[in-house]
């Protein structure tokens, strides 16, 4: 019951995260012409891939952070290991089958399968992450405290939680900025699905490190900085992106 | 003799329409650590959680019969869980800090009891710390993350955490069960040194260890109190067959 109400909370965070990225992808399109409805399609799975991605990267990291008390380097590198083999995997086939199925809708497969790979590892962290709070919130009402007292004590989770979230698609938003504004100046025209896989590794083994070195609830507002900062590049580099298409920018 | 802290009077516990204890009845001594075993899903941890009302928070748990803490009927109306839990501490199977620094896991418990003196506070700590032989370990990184010790030494932060509301008992639920033997035998040793000062009631798993550290074992066996008595006698000359069958290990 605890991890349907907690995965309730999420997809409202999703589903804000999802209009984000549908807005940037849209503000991308595909590279000439007017977008499809194909393109269209791919774009949104691509966009709940992304998220979904992200934050399961952003809930290994917190979660991986948050329940390992002692050698935490190793746990945390043994419980990605779980999810990156398959990970890597999982986009050279999709990067070819995306390349056998044009640009956009391929991006758009990458994105989701990244996503839809991730999700198994998500799904076990987020359980263990509303298991363990539940735990705490327990030990805190056998001190004596009240619910909304015990609430306090686990709010450093919270915090925590969403904080890895944060920082994962914040890489994520990065790794896009770079690719869009690479698009943009013309400097790839091939291989960018390759590219994107690349980035999106790139930007998951970015927010590790990160949050590898962020042991607690204190990585909150530094997340939500980066957050910020990242969406910002993205759609700086979106627009980039759609004046190139327009042919404003050479 | 010492006198009793807690008599527990024909208490069943229900959860929904299955029976988790059936009729239990034990008087347990002051300054005493008694052991409770017995086989997985026999009752171990629901007649620990009774102790301090823990399954109050079961939804559809139902208790019928008397917990006398001093006296007091826990579960007469107008008892306050709360309070009740600052009196009767616990400790958990595995280890829970909260996500704060050392420091602010122990001041936890007197903040939440209404304690805001940062003097008194830091006193509070100092004394936990050391009652469970950790200070020695942490006080030169009382501000850093609790996740940064070890599964043994955050065990005994918890000890420390719920010894810091100053309870009368502490109630200790396979305290060492994911720890590993010298993480354990830290535990043991500690439970010896907080006889003193407190009664303890400890489930566990080992037999062993409750032939080391309790002065009187319960034998639990389907939600049934089977024998309570001294550990030695327990161990040595049991009454009931189905205990000499637990303790020699040929079920369970």
């Amino acid at each position: 019951m605890a991890f349907r109400r907690g995965l309730g909370r999420y997809r409202l965070t999703q589903a804000a995260l999802l209009l984000l990225w549908f807005g940037v992808l849209r503000g991308i399109g595909p590279p000439k012409g007017p977008p499809d409805v194909g393109s269209l399609l791919a774009s949104i799975v691509g966009a709940v891939g992304a998220v979904a991605a992200s934050a399961a990267f952003g809930v290994a990291a917190g979660g991986a952070l948050a329940f390992t008390p002692g050698g935490w380097r190793w746990r945390m590198a043994l419980s990605m290991s779980a999810a990156l083999p398959s990970v890597v995997v999982g986009a050279t086939l999709l990067t070819w089958l995306g390349d056998r199925l044009g640009a956009v809708p391929g991006i758009g497969l990458v994105t989701a399968g990244l996503g839809l790979l991730c999700l198994p590892q998500t799904v076990l962290l987020a359980e263990e992450s509303f298991g363990r709070r539940r735990e705490t919130g327990e030990a805190a009402q056998a001190l004596g405290a009240r619910p909304a007292e015990a609430a306090v004590a686990v709010y450093g989770f919270v915090r925590r939680e969403v904080a890895g979230i944060l920082l994962g698609v914040a890489g994520r938003a990065l790794g896009e900025a770079a690719l869009v504004a690479l698009l943009a100046q013309g400097l790839l025209e091939r291989g960018r699905l390759a590219l994107q896989a690349g980035t999106t590794l790139a930007s998951a083994l970015w927010y590790l490190e990160i949050t590898g070195r962020v042991r607690d609830a204190r990585a909150f507002w530094p997340a939500v900085l980066l957050l910020l900062l990242s969406l910002v590049a993205a759609g700086g580099a979106a627009v980039l992106a759609g004046e190139r298409r327009e042919g404003r920018l050479r | 003799m010492s006198a009793a802290k807690i008599n527990v009077e024909n208490l069943s516990l229900w959860y929904g329409a299955a029976q988790g204890l059936k009729d239990v009845s034990v008087e347990i001594e002051e300054h005493t650590i008694t052991a409770i075993i017995g086989p997985s899903g026999c009752g171990k941890s629901s007649f620990l959680r009774t102790l301090n009302r823990m399954n109050d928070h079961v939804p559809g748990a139902r208790v019928t019969g008397r917990v006398l803490l001093d006296g007091e009927d826990i579960y007469a109306r107008g008892q306050d869980p709360a309070r009740l839990r600052k009196r009767v501490g616990m400790v958990f199977q595995r280890p829970n800090p909260f996500p704060m620094t050392i420091y602010q896991n122990i001041a936890y418990g007197p903040r939440v009891h209404g304690e805001r003196s940062e003097a008194r506070l830091r006193e509070i700590v100092e004394q936990s710390l050391r009652r469970a032989a950790l200070w020695d370990e942490v006080r030169d990184k009382l501000q850093k993350s609790a996740f940064e010790l070890s599964g043994g030494q955050q065990q005994r932060l918890c000890i420390a955490r719920a010894l810091a509301i100053e309870p009368e008992v502490l109630l200790m639920d396979e305290p060492a069960s994911a720890l590993d033997p010298v993480a354990t035998a830290k535990i043991e040793e500690l439970t010896d040194a907080l006889k003193e000062n407190y009664t303890l009631i400890v489930v566990t798993h080992n037999m062993q260890q409750a032939g080391r550290i309790s002065d009187h074992t319960a034998f639990f066996l389907s939600g049934e109190l089977i024998e309570f008595g001294p550990t030695r006698d327990i161990f040595t000359r049991p009454r009931d067959p189905r205990t000499e069958d637990y303790v020699t290990g040929r079920f369970g």
